[in-house]
């Protein structure tokens, strides 16, 4: 436990752990994935058949929602706001990439905690419901949303290196969080309105992999409710990679590669900075 | 040998087997009751039919019926049926090609049987559980049919009266090929391709019966093609990756079922006319409609009042219980999914959602002809409706995962408190 790496890291989460806004989030994060699954397991009279399906469909929303949001915020936050406390990092007679791999592993702590406390206290209720099978395809959803964790964390680091004014930086994290969330599902919408079908077709499915967010919903409905769950849609994934297994796989591949891009791009930025 | 002491009987005596393997094919040419006690089980050992009934009047029950011949193009059957009035009771078919199979015999009860298909064989390769060809009047009652082609097919069978069948794990539950005039009633349809493929026939009424899970992308709980003037009431159809489709069907009424949880309720081609949809429960379904062309030509409420709809966003100010706005159903995703299929993988997206609300609030496109004029405010009761049928299939609950939860749940505050402890050490370095 002395290598500075975990030390940094230690120290970023217990920082992290003391901030009133984390708690709160955290909070408030786990308190709606409770309150969803309570008023669609319990409170609608479960039937046996798609509540817990249709359940997770809204933990999937909320969690594509809430995790890219947190993730970006305090990071950006962890970087920006104590200039004095990096500045002082820095100054230590260790590497700039151990600095910044240490401030990034504890964010990444911070928020896979976040994300396990979220999603296993409505767990514990779901699973007096559903059977052994949708407990599995429920921890398949909890392995996707901390991965989408690891990319939104990285994405921070790599917003606070390339805006370091607060407000830019903010500016700039809030941005990115409505882009993925709104402006580019609309532009593939609208995207409808203006292409062929024959051209539409691929790039609305290979479009997917621009976002993140995108890849983790389609790869947690797809664990919660098969290819057919997209009907046509699904029917033409399955043609073009082979099978549900190659789904997922190609999915986890671009999430891996949204995750590791933005780390490599800080980490260049953050060793040539002049802080 | 169960053959030589047929070879001996005269028409109309009982003949009591006792419980025993019997490797022997049997041809029944007179009219006798074989009735076996402590399931006598009978094996073809693979070679054309088991059971061959050629006399009318015979009746069969208690045995266990396995090991018919291979070849679909022979259509060999464990109980082939050449007869009138013959009744097959309480047996068990297993390793069969086609379990029961009828050949222009009428008034023919098949009851409390079970058939259990060959996981061996791929699905085309299997034949039907019970498959009637050229017969008419007959009951089919309390039969489970498993893992064969299709559960009970129909082919000019006309009047026939099913009751209370189970059929699961099957291709079609039910299908129908040029069979007018039948009834189907309190049957349970599960994990088939399709609950019922109704095709080119007419006058059909089913009542009462379940479809549920039926999943994959042909995967249906009705299916109707060339079909004109059923009659579908009190039936429950849940958890199908498409509820109920209609292709090339005119003069069909659906009415009081209820349709839950499917990811698509209704696909209709807009090739027939005179369909009248009415007094249904739509219930949590992921999509309401899909349809094939400009209009479905859809009659969506009778004078009294329209369907259900649980996403309806309408108000009903005057209390009536009718909803005062008309229910549009095909919402603007659905419009364009018609269009392009793949924009599916965008449906439960924030912008879909931002896209709804816009276009409810300012509508921009088209949404199509399909409009319920007068919805119910609140889902209808219909004790008819088969829930409880439908609960024994339901998913079976695990309280023991919720331990494992548990554990988990322990697992980020362990943490915290462990990150605690270390605080002070951090600190000091």
């Amino acid at each position: 436990m002395n290598h500075p790496l975990l030390l940094i890291a230690m120290q970023e989460f217990t920082l992290n752990r003391r901030n009133k806004w984390v708690t709160s989030f955290a909070g408030l994060f786990a308190f709606l994935t409770l309150f969803i699954s309570y008023f669609g397991m319990v409170t609608s009279g479960y039937s046996g058949f798609q509540d817990f399906a249709r359940t997770s469909t809204s933990l999937i929303n909320l969690t594509g929602f809430v995790i890219p949001l947190f993730a970006l915020l305090l990071g950006v936050f962890s970087f920006i706001s104590n200039r004095e406390y990096l500045e002082l990092l820095v100054a230590q007679p260790i590497s700039r990439m151990q600095v910044l791999m240490g401030k990034y592993l504890g964010l990444l702590l911070t928020l896979l905690i976040t994300t396990i406390a979220g999603f296993s206290i409505p767990g514990i209720l779901i699973s007096f419901t559903i059977g052994p099978a949708g407990i599995l395809s429920y921890v398949t959803v909890i392995l996707f949303s901390l991965l989408l964790a690891v990319v939104f964390s990285g994405c921070a680091i790599l917003i606070a290196q390339i805006a370091n004014r607060q407000q830019i930086a903010l500016g700039v994290a809030i941005s990115v969080w409505i882009f993925f969330e709104v402006v580019y599902g609309l532009a593939m919408l609208g995207a409808t309105l203006y292409l062929s079908p024959a051209v539409l077709k691929s790039v609305l499915t290979l479009g997917l992999l621009g976002n993140p967010i995108d890849v983790f919903r389609v790869l947690s409905l797809l664990a919660v409710g098969g290819a057919e769950f997209f009907g046509p849609a699904g029917a033409t994934l399955m043609k073009l990679v082979g099978s549900e297994a190659w789904a997922v796989f190609l999915g986890l591949a671009a999430l891996l590669t949204w995750s590791v891009l933005p780390v490599v791009f800080a980490m260049r930025l953050f060793s040539r900075q002049n802080l | 040998m169960i053959m030589p002491v047929l070879n001996k009987a005269d028409p109309g005596d009982t003949v009591v087997v006792h419980g025993g393997e019997y490797s022997e094919s049997l041809v029944i040419d007179k009219s006798i009751t074989l009735v076996g006690k402590n399931r006598p089980w009978i094996r073809g050992g693979y070679t054309g039919h088991v059971i061959l009934v050629s006399a009318p009047g015979t009746t069969i029950e208690g045995f266990e019926i396995s090991e018919a011949g291979t070849r679909l193009s022979k259509d060999f059957a464990c109980i082939r049926v050449e007869a009138d009035s013959v009744k097959i009771r309480n047996n068990v078919i297993s390793e069969p090609l086609h379990g029961i199979y009828v050949k222009a015999g009428s008034h023919i009860t098949i009851v409390d049987n079970v058939v259990k298909g060959r996981l061996d064989l791929i699905r085309s390769d299997r034949g039907n559980g019970i498959h009637l060809w050229n017969s008419r009047h007959n009951l089919i009652r309390g039969n489970e049919i498993f893992n064969v082609r299709d559960g009970i097919y129909f082919s000019f069978a006309d009047s026939t009266t099913i009751l209370r069948n189970h059929i699961h794990h099957v291709r079609y539950g039910l299908h129908y090929m040029y069979s007018n005039a039948n009834t189907f009633t309190e049957n349970l349809f599960e994990r088939n391709v399709a609950g019922a493929a109704l095709m080119f026939s007419k006058h059909i009424v089913f009542d009462r019966n379940v479809f549920a899970r039926c999943r994959g992308f042909r995967a249906y709980g009705i299916l109707y093609k060339s079909m004109d003037e059923t009659h579908a009431m009190n039936n429950l159809i849940i958890d199908n990756s498409r509820g109920l489709f209609m292709d090339n069907s005119n003069f069909n009424t659906f009415e009081n079922n209820d349709v839950v949880d499917n990811d698509l309720a209704l696909q209709i081609l807009g090739n027939g006319e005179g369909n009248a949809i009415t007094n249904n429960n739509f219930i949590n379904n992921l999509s309401n409609l899909l349809m094939g062309g400009k209009g479905t030509g859809t009659i969506w409420a009778s004078e009294a009042n329209g369907n259900y709809w649980s996403d309806y966003r309408g108000y009903d100010l005057d209390g009536n219980g009718l909803g005062d706005v008309p229910h549009k159903i095909q919402d603007v995703f659905q419009v364009i999914e018609t269009q392009v299929p793949e924009v599916r993988f965008y449906r439960f997206s924030p912008a879909a959602e931002i896209l709804e609300v816009a276009e409810r609030t300012l509508p921009i496109l088209e949404l199509g002809t399909e409009n319920d004029p007068i919805p119910l405010f609140r889902p209808q009761t219909n004790d008819d409706v088969p829930w409880a049928r439908a609960a024994e299939i339901a998913s079976v609950s695990s309280p023991a995962a919720g331990l494992i939860f548990f554990v988990i749940a322990l697992l980020p505050f362990s943490l915290l408190i462990f990150s605690n402890w270390r605080r002070g050490r951090v600190h000091v370095r």
